[in-house]
């Protein structure tokens, strides 16, 4: 088994930074010609309500030349409301290299997500949002415009923590 | 990824100073806590830091423009009934999924209603409350009664003295 320096095993690891930084869940890999079409597309499903620590698009491989706005929705589907942004645009996610990502901010339902030029570089939001309700359901989802993504490859990381009763989410791809 | 049991995913989220330990009540009937004077709805003991403190509309609210405010009233130490919060808007008809949260940074500043049915941004800033060793309850008053609908409770918050903890009356 392999260890760090602190000595923890990677399961361990893993949970230090689910408590921390919030429970991690992320998606596989996903083509971006269809994960970022210019249109929407379900990445997650919330059951009950949560808090969401911090939300991303991670470049698996290098994404296309195409310059293509991304922001994230959220739809509850039980009550049933209509979907509604929990994000404004990001600035065209054109060529972002590998490791590379778009992180959501939450200060507000206008504010645009970062769009990171290299691998590093932006710190984990300081702000959270509670999505979903008490016993309800929701989907959250990546809408891409403007133009499609037309190679390349991505995966969606949600970090969070439930706050009503057996709230969790689980990645829908 | 994270395949936690429900009580693990609880206890994950009391461990994080985002979130805090959550104390909720059940489902209540509007016309037992939306009243004209102020209602107990949380009892604290020591000193606390609240996170986030909201009701959800789990059924529409009736048409009374009640316009609740959070108030505390100290058992121990006595103080009388002292405003946290201003009046929010009214909640006439609040749609389910709604919530209305203390915003935490002053004594007089309102509370905020959702724009949308739930998508609730992070309040402004914590608040302290109560004393080690005291004794309070955080009560709402909403000047105009509610005669429909129910709603929940929620506080998420951390303890600050010793054996601080808080649990709901209604």
């Amino acid at each position: 088994m392999s260890t760090n320096v602190a000595g923890y095993n990677p399961s361990t690891m893993a949970r230090i930074g689910d408590i921390t930084g919030g429970v991690h869940v992320k998606t596989g890999t996903i083509e971006n010609t269809v994960a970022l079409p210019s249109g929407a597309y379900d990445i997650f499903t919330v059951y009950g309500r949560v808090r969401i620590l911090g939300l991303d698009i991670e470049a698996v491989t290098a994404f296309a030349a195409d310059a293509t706005l991304v922001k994230f929705r959220f739809t509850s589907t039980t009550p049933s409301v209509g979907i509604s942004d929990i994000s404004a645009a990001s600035l065209s996610i054109a060529s972002i290299p590998i490791g590379a990502k778009v992180v959501w901010r939450g200060t507000a339902v206008a504010t645009a997500p970062d769009v990171m030029a290299t691998q590093a570089g932006i710190a984990w939001p300081t702000d959270w949002m509670d999505v979903g309700h008490t016993a309800g359901v929701g989907i959250i989802t990546a809408t891409s415009s403007i133009a499609a993504q037309t190679s390349g490859s991505c995966r969606f990381n949600i970090y969070y923590l439930p706050i009503s009763e057996g709230a969790y989410v689980v990645a829908l791809v | 990824m994270s395949h936690y049991s429900p009580s693990t995913l609880a206890k994950v989220g009391d461990l994080n100073r985002n979130r805090g330990i959550v104390c909720r009540t059940g489902t209540v009937n509007n016309t037992d806590v939306f009243k004209t004077t102020a209602v107990n709805i949380f009892h604290v003991t020591g000193r606390i830091r609240i996170v986030s403190l909201d009701f959800e509309a789990v059924t529409q609210f009736g048409a009374q423009a009640s316009v609740p405010r959070w108030q505390f009233v100290s058992v121990t130490p006595v103080v009388a009934l002292t405003d946290i919060s201003a009046a929010s808007a009214s909640v006439s008809a609040l749609a389910v999924g709604k919530r209305v949260t203390m915003a935490g940074t002053a004594l007089n500043t309102a509370q905020v209603v959702d724009g949308v049915a739930g998508i609730t941004i992070k309040p402004a800033n914590l608040m302290d409350i109560g004393w080690d060793g005291g004794e309070l309850y955080l009560a709402l008053d909403s000047d105009v009664a509610q005669t429909s609908g129910t709603s929940v409770f929620t506080l998420c918050y951390l303890p600050l003295s010793d054996g601080a903890g808080v649990e709901a009356v209604v």
